[in-house]
């Protein structure tokens, strides 16, 4: 937890970039005073030796200069008080003495305690030239004395403190590499791993470096290089300070780009955006894009267009080869830029042709959110264009029309029917109490009778007509869930046992095994089944028998209803699960005439198909599932 | 002699089912609407209401959770819509049985008759016995081998009692056919499992007041049979 949020926590990222910065550099400042350390014996040498050397060479640059300012003093006629003030303003710190011995002697050594160091310096004196003297090399001592108690801070105290400084770290440095270079690894780490993640979520965000293309960014980086060496350049031209300033800046520039720069390739190599996102790629993709296109795409005039290449090529070779005289590279690259030109219009134009091709696919196929682009469209393009988008408009309101006037027609049947069952009570109501009555003449009775089964037939028939407008615009819940299809048809046959008898119908089942399982709603299926089993019972031949069969083939399931028609079938397969349809044209027995339509939009409603077939006189009702 | 309160705005129907209710000996008052009917259970000693739900003034169901407030009489709703959230909606808010228009007069007659005598004469719970089975108002004793239904007597086949025995031995647990059938019949024979759902077709019968809407026996579909109080098939 804790960890997730460091890793979307940018303060804390800041914090790891800028402590990486500054380990790195005490990591390169470490191996720096190592290896100087190496270069100077630091190792084998006691300290004082250590100093002593150092002092000798800060002595030796001292008596370089002394040596310029005595030979100044020789040849400018001995200007004594040129020669001192010059050596005054040289030996401002009390730390040291001189002593030079030739000619002449000059000396403020006074005898303190001091490590001398001696060194022989020579001088070419000139001989005056009209008396053809010719000039001598004149010899001369020049001793430093560094005096052993320092009463001021320069260049020997200073030295000798650095000395004393790196000589007791000498092995403790190799620790502070140590130290420093694993804390920068892990600084290192952390960013990596962390990289392109920001607060609250783990999703990766990129911001503005990490969207250069690495190409690019390679290309920037060789900028920044060439940017740090300019301003050195400038610097050195200016002052030796601004230059030590400039560093540990430009420094810090360098290590900020270097690190946006390997960021940038850790978060597209993350995203495997690498390749893709070099802009080389990019370039080329859009360059090429239309060519892939149109290679691509299937069913295209490819052949036209291939058609079209050959003789433009061999047009191109007969106009631009002219081998008699000779000159013909003009001519060729004149030819094939406009051969490129005339291809990139034939192709471009291919694809846009294409995309009306592929929208008007889609509107044929019923997704009348497509519409056509038309903006880049010319000519008759756009107008075909154009008019596709209106033909689509015009579907889709024809579409939303048809959907309303069907969930209208849908409530409409609904209320219609509850109204009509009201009266519809009273009718059965009155008839049965009609019934009851000791009425005389047998007329009446008669005619109650029809009365009470003809309105029983406007009941079952209010019914159904919800139920089937119901089923048919799918305004009914299905509750899915994994049945038994021959535990369903075994329970079906109870429920029907009695009326199959009654017509002397006799069931025989076949399944292929004793479980079969899909994916439907229980409920619903059952009244699929008691509509089938109440046609077979009203329209099959007495004394025939009823096939019904539940079978397992590769991932489907079929349930088949066979009986023997006792009637003609007069309709067609299609028609017989049409509303209002039955296959007696006479419309005498009872029913609806909506079994079979609610029956299919029932089974479709449950992802089954539906089917009928009348082979002469055998009907067959046929579902279909999808197995588990 | 039980008071009846039949409240429609249809007068027809009201006509009608006086007719009916009468002939039975029951002492009938109409109303016409929603709050006649509350004033009426507030004035008169009534025993049972039979009421529609789509009425002016005060519709079925407010005018149910009114007289809810007054008794705990048994309510039957009729009414012409049929779906299944309505007879939800209408069971929740306290009715204790539901009709669709059109109806049976018998069926409905059937209904108030058990209605009363549920609510009157078997008010408190039956006396629990080894050998007695009891699942809402069924109750069945093994020893005698009779099965009463609301207080009277079925009669029922060997094998329909078996069936209803073995149902009632775990009230709500559904048995398929196949299980039906091995632990009546102590055999596995495939092919005979639609014997089954015959019998059990009869026993619902005789049992339930509409067979195709029972109360007790029900059918869970291409699952089987389950016996259970109350809730809705």
């Amino acid at each position: 937890m804790k960890k997730k949020n460091l890793k979307n926590s940018t303060p804390f990222k800041i914090f790891a970039f800028v402590s990486s910065f500054v380990l790195l550099c005490i990591t390169v400042i470490s191996i720096a005073a190592a290896a100087f350390m190496v270069e100077f014996d630091f190792y084998t040498r006691p300290l004082d030796a250590l100093k002593s050397s150092a002092n000798r060479r800060l002595a030796q640059e001292i008596s370089y200069e002394l040596a310029d300012h005595y030979e100044n003093y020789i040849s400018d006629l001995k200007n004594l008080a040129s020669f001192e003030s010059k050596v005054s303003e040289l030996n401002t710190s009390a730390n040291w003495r001189y002593t030079i011995k030739g000619d002449e002697s000059f000396s403020n050594y006074k005898g303190e305690e001091a490590f001398n160091y001696n060194f022989y310096q020579q001088v070419y004196v000139y001989g005056d030239d009209s008396q053809n003297v010719s000039g001598e090399f004149k010899g001369y001592d020049i001793t430093i004395h560094v005096l052993k108690n320092k009463k001021a801070t320069d260049q020997f105290s200073f030295c000798e403190k650095i000395i004393g400084i790196l000589y007791s770290l000498r092995f403790s440095i190799y620790v502070v590499f140590l130290l420093s270079i694993s804390l920068f690894a892990v600084c290192i780490a952390f960013l990596i791993i962390s990289a392109g993640y920001k607060k609250q979520d783990d999703e990766i965000k990129l911001d503005f470096f990490d969207k250069i293309p690495t190409d690019i960014f390679t290309a920037l980086l060789f900028v920044v290089g060439f940017l740090n060496y300019i301003v050195i350049l400038i610097s050195l031209e200016i002052s030796a300070a601004l230059l030590i300033m400039s560093i540990p800046v430009l420094a810090f520039i360098d290590y900020t780009s270097i690190a946006l720069y390997i960021k940038n390739i850790v978060i597209k190599t993350r995203l495997e955006s690498f390749i893709s996102d070099l802009f080389v790629v990019r370039f080329f993709k859009w360059l090429f894009s239309p060519v892939i296109r149109f290679v691509k795409r299937e069913n295209s005039n490819r052949r036209t267009v291939i058609i079209g290449l050959s003789v433009g090529l061999v047009l191109f070779l007969l106009i631009s080869v002219d081998f008699e005289n000779g000159n013909y590279l003009p001519k060729l690259i004149l030819a094939g830029i406009t051969a490129i030109i005339a291809f990139s219009y034939f192709i471009v134009r291919n694809n846009k042709m294409a995309e009306l091709v592929d929208t008007s696919e889609k509107i044929k196929n019923g997704y009348f959110q497509s519409t056509v682009n038309t903006s880049r469209l010319y000519g008759e393009m756009y107008t075909l264009g154009c008019n596709l988008n209106r033909i689509n408009d015009g579907m889709k309101i024809a579409v939303s029309d048809k959907t309303k006037s069907e969930r209208f027609k849908t409530e409409l049947i609904t209320n219609v029917s509850h109204d009509l069952k009201t009266p519809l009570t009273s009718i059965i109501n009155y008839t049965d109490l009609l019934s009851e009555l000791n009425l005389e003449d047998d007329r009446a009775k008669e005619y109650i009778k029809v009365l009470s089964r003809q309105s029983q037939r406007l009941k079952k028939l209010t019914e159904d007509l919800i139920e089937a407008s119901k089923a048919s615009t799918g305004n009914i819940k299905i509750n899915f869930e994994k049945i038994d299809v021959v535990e369903l048809v075994n329970q079906s046959l109870g429920e029907f046992a009695e009326n199959l008898e009654n017509v002397h119908l006799t069931p025989i089942l076949k399944t292929t095994s004793q479980s079969i399982f899909i994916n439907a709603d229980g409920k619903r299926l059952y009244r699929v089944f008691e509509n089938l089993f109440c046609n077979i019972v009203k329209y099959s031949q007495e004394g025939t028998r009823v096939y019904i069969a539940v079978e397992e083939r590769q991932d489907r399931v079929y349930i088949s209803f066979k009986n023997i028609s006792r009637d003609m079938i007069v309709v067609t397969e299609n028609e017989l699960t049409e509303r209002f349809v039955r296959g007696d044209s006479s419309r005498n027995t009872e029913g609806s005439g909506l079994g079979l339509s609610i029956a299919k939009s029932l089974t479709e409603l449950q992802e089954g198909d539906f089917k009928i077939r009348c082979d002469g006189d055998l009907f067959e009702a046929l579902l279909i599932f999808k197995r588990l | 002699m039980y008071n009846i309160l039949v409240c429609d705005d249809e007068t027809d129907i009201v006509s009608a089912l006086k007719i009916y209710l009468e002939a039975e000996n029951y002492n009938v008052f109409c109303a016409y609407n929603g709050k006649e009917a509350v004033e009426i259970v507030k004035n008169e000693q009534i025993h049972l209401v039979i009421m529609d739900i789509m009425m002016p003034v005060l519709d079925g169901i407010t005018a149910m959770s009114k007289i809810r407030l007054l008794s705990n009489i048994p309510v039957i709703l009729l009414t012409a819509k049929s779906e299944d959230t309505d007879k939800v909606l209408g069971l929740n808010v306290g009715a204790d049985d539901y009709v669709t228009k059109p109806f049976n007069p018998v069926e409905l007659l059937a209904r108030v008759r058990s209605q009363l005598r549920r609510f009157f004469s078997l008010g408190s719970a039956p006396k629990q016995s080894d050998n007695v089975l009891n699942v809402g108002s069924i109750t069945l004793d093994d020893k005698t081998k009779i099965v009463t239904v609301e207080g009277e007597n079925v009669n029922l086949t060997p094998t329909e009692y078996e069936i209803l025995k073995l149902l009632m031995q775990s009230p709500g647990e559904v048995f398929s056919l196949k299980r039906i059938y091995s632990e009546v019949w102590n055999e596995m024979v495939i092919g005979s499992e639609s014997t089954v759902a015959v019998h059990i077709r009869h026993l619902r019968e005789k049992i339930e007041i509409n067979p195709a809407e029972p109360r007790y026996l029900k059918v869970v579909w291409a699952k089987g049979y389950k016996i259970e109080v109350g809730g809705n098939s």
